[in-house]
């Protein structure tokens, strides 16, 4: 090799290191930014895996969009201003969702509200300690939670919209989509669509019962009723004020009608 | 006494003297530390001058140099050609030190517990200052360097430089192969994602075909499944031991090139007739010290620079999401390197094609220069070592081809459609519109105008319609029907949900199949 390349080679290599200096210097300028932008995105996937958590292993006693069922709404002011003061929590609201979700509650705080499943109250979640999530998960549920905080108003409103129910020729089917949309299974008993709620009264056979549940009603009516009108009518062993009590403006008359049916094909 | 006497002895010389007794110091302190160059000699090297002494000091450097000794004192001119070596063996070394240096930071922020990797991985990119970089840099460059030891070995294949008294650096050179494929492999695991665990699962599931599969797999593993003791063991031998490994296997290998035998000559040079003048000239020395060295050092720092530029602008190092021991996501695929032995899974039995073909090949490629009896390195002397190279490389291709998930695995048509428009991991179409343009309501497939909707909605939407259509018209979903629901869920949050309904092609019973989706503003897209 000539002595030139060398020259060269040594005058390019240097300029490259420059170059390689220089953009990095660049780059730092920009790292913050960048920190922060990648921060953003994981929280925002977190919040994503948190949301289909809670779907599935939340909403059933907490409901969809957090309004409380059996067990405490999540998505009201009260829980973002008022509740770690209220139980005495030391620590952060996040704290505390992820300590509440891991360990569960054995005993509800405020059971003639909030019975949750009975004993114990809310199921522990943790790996930790036997349950079926893994830390992770839990901290995705509780970003998920804590979402919320920009919406939450005095009392929940809930307004879900559901997508149309299967647009299926029987009304049996039908009706066995709607039972499963509007959650019928976090509360109640019904073989037939796989649910094992113990809140309510079991609906195994309803068809048979509410024949003869309430004097003067027919099994229509008295499911009917027992939908849209919620606290008519208890029965005995089991508390008012749990059943949701907005399912006539919820349903359309169609779900309605096909629910009905269904129910009363549970012989 | 010594010492004032000197300092005596020097304030009695005069100015010049004072300079010569001075630099006499510099020179003997530089002599010492550069193994016998003086600051002329070192600056002559870098004027690309010739040597100021005789004898020639920048041989000796060689031998009485730590650093040096391994280092070539010179190759012959030809066989430094561009053309003939693309600098495979440089760059597959390169990659090595590269990954060394990227690693060790890794290192600081790297926790190998199956409850923290994940995290740690996710702090390294949202906290660590360049920790994004570290880590694209780390995962691109051992992707390259796999690379680059294959092309390094298909090189010295068909120049035919495995021959005779390099036999044996051959031999040293597939197992660096090996090591460098288990480096990679060790690495794939440590993320801890769904990436990471399906793949190494996947890979380790072989080691249980194998003879004494139920003791290699426990070994391997450190339990009979993929948990805590595998990402541990999986860890240290990433960092410790094939490293450890390849720095001694590489050290013999280098060792029997720089000093021994040289890099080979291209074959023209030794088996046509060249006129000897010509020969004399393609023969002539390189000195190591400054030209060789001083282009190693040139390739370096483009390359380097390089990788920085690729890394920063175009390159995303994977992530999915955590590792899910309990869920298998579709489309599963080991690491692309062995996407050739999955192919090979897909042909018969595991045992035979994971385990034993596989090892008959490694065990084959070692043989080679001991097969190959043909003493000649021209291409047109040696047409069946060509010819089964080129064979070789094509059933690789074709193998690794059959090994990705679209090849040979059927899945349910329904399914398909979704996962293709919103895989399981990854973006995909559906996650990849714009925020805003996912507007709330109900689009039903052949009712829904697509012209009503937002650009990229309506691509999507139209994409789902024209699959689901295109399944019924090939009697695979009969009465098909397609559903896509948008709806706000929470602040910056929104469900999207696809259902497919259709009549079951044996029962004539209804079917569904129904995903929901959560997009969130702030996602990757």
């Amino acid at each position: 090799m000539s002595s030139t390349r060398v020259q060269i080679e040594i005058a390019l290599g240097a300029l490259f290191v420059v170059l390689a200096a220089v953009l990095l210097l660049f780059l730092g300028f920009e790292e913050e930014d960048a920190l922060a932008s990648a921060l953003d995105t994981q929280t925002a996937e977190k919040i994503e895996v948190g949301a289909h958590l809670f779907h599935a292993n939340c909403a059933r006693c907490h409901g969809e969009q957090g309004e409380g069922l059996i067990g405490p709404p999540l998505n009201d002011a009260a829980f973002f201003t008022t509740r770690i003061e209220e139980v005495g929590w030391p620590g952060t609201l996040e704290d505390y969702i992820i300590s509440t979700v891991a360990v569960g509650r054995l005993v509800s705080t405020r059971p003639e509200q909030w019975p949750g499943e009975g004993y114990p109250a809310m199921p522990l979640w943790s790996v930790d300690y036997g349950g079926p999530l893994r830390n992770d998960e839990i901290e995705d549920i509780a970003t998920f939670i804590l979402n919320w905080e920009e919406s939450a108003t005095d009392g929940v409103v809930i307004s879900v919209d559901r997508p149309p129910a299967p647009s299926s020729e029987d009304p049996l089917a039908r009706g066995k989509a709607v039972f499963g949309a509007y959650g019928c299974a976090a509360c109640h008993q019904l073989d037939d669509a796989g649910a094992v709620g113990v809140v309510g009264p079991t609906l195994n056979g309803i068809a048979t019962t509410s024949e003869t549940r309430l004097e003067g009603y027919t099994a229509e009516e008295y499911i009917i009723e027992s939908i849209i009108n919620t606290n008519a009518y208890i029965v005995e062993g089991y508390q008012e004020n749990l059943m949701p009590q907005n399912f006539g403006d919820q349903m359309s008359e169609q779900e309605l009608s096909d629910l009905v049916l269904y129910l009363l094909s549970q012989e | 006494m010594g010492l004032m006497q000197d300092v005596r002895d020097f304030m009695a010389l005069d100015g010049d003297g004072k300079r010569n007794q001075i630099s006499q110091m510099i020179d003997d302190r530089v002599r010492i530390i550069t193994a016998g160059l003086s600051l002329k000699e070192l600056r002559a090297l870098v004027r690309g001058d010739a040597p100021t002494e005789r004898p020639n000091p920048r041989y000796k450097v060689h031998v009485a140099s730590f650093i040096a000794h391994i280092r070539p004192k010179y190759y012959q001119k030809a066989s430094t050609f561009f053309t003939h070596t693309f600098r495979f063996g440089y760059m597959s070394t390169l990659m090595f030190f590269v990954e060394i240096i990227t690693g060790l930071i890794l290192m600081i922020y790297y926790v190998p517990s199956p409850a923290e990797a994940y995290g740690s991985i996710l702090d390294l990119q949202s906290n660590v200052m360049f920790g994004a970089l570290m880590r694209d840099m780390h995962r691109f460059g051992a992707e390259l360097m796999v690379v680059f030891v294959w092309l390094h070995l298909f090189r010295t294949y068909f120049t035919g430089s495995y021959k005779g008294e390099r036999s044996f650096t051959w031999l040293t050179g597939v197992f660096l192969l090996l090591v460098t494929v288990f480096l990679s492999f060790s690495g794939y695991l440590l993320p801890w994602d769904q990436l990471a665990y399906w793949a190494v699962t996947i890979g380790t599931s072989m080691a249980e075909k194998g003879p004494m599969g139920n003791e290699v797999n426990l070994l391997v593993r450190g339990a009979p499944d993929i948990g805590a003791g595998a990402l541990l063991r999986f860890y240290l031998a990433h960092v410790i031991l094939l490293p450890l490994a390849g720095i001694l296997i590489l050290s013999i290998h280098y060792y029997k090139v720089s000093r021994e035998h040289g890099i080979s000559l291209p074959a023209y040079v030794e088996e046509t007739d060249l006129p000897k003048a010509e020969v004399k000239e393609l023969k002539r020395r390189i000195d190591f010290i400054p030209d060789l060295f001083t282009h190693e050092i040139f390739l370096a720092c483009v390359s380097i620079f390089l990788l920085i530029v690729y890394t920063a602008y175009f390159y995303n190092a994977p992530l999915e999401t955590h590792a899910n021991p309990l869920a298998t996501p579709l489309d599963t695929k080991a690491p692309w390197y062995f996407w050739w032995v999955q192919g090979m899974l897909k042909l018969g039995d595991p045992t035979l094609m994971g385990v034993i073909l596989p090892g008959v090949f490694v065990v084959v490629l070692m043989a080679i220069p001991y097969i190959d009896r043909n003493p000649l390195r021209l291409a047109k002397n040696r047409p069946f070592a060509i010819a089964y190279g080129v064979f070789w490389i094509v059933a690789l291709i074709v193998l690794s081809y059959m090994g990705l998930p679209e090849y040979g695995i059927e899945t349910p048509p329904a399914v398909r459609i979704m996962q293709d428009l919103a895989p399981e991991e990854g973006v995909g179409d559906l996650r990849a519109i714009p925020f805003e343009q996912l507007e709330p309501g109900s689009y039903v497939v052949n009712e829904t105008d697509p012209d009503d909707l937002p650009d990229e909605l309506a691509a999507v939407f139209t994409e789902y319609q024209d699959r689901i259509n295109e399944q019924e018209e090939l009697g695979r979903l009969p009465n098909a029907q397609g559903l896509l629901f948008i709806t706000d869920w929470q602040t910056d949050l929104k469900r999207v949900i696809l259902r497919i309904e259709w009549t079951d092609t044996e029962t004539n019973a209804p079917k569904e199949y129904e995903h929901e989706y959560y997009l969130h503003r702030d996602r990757r897209r």
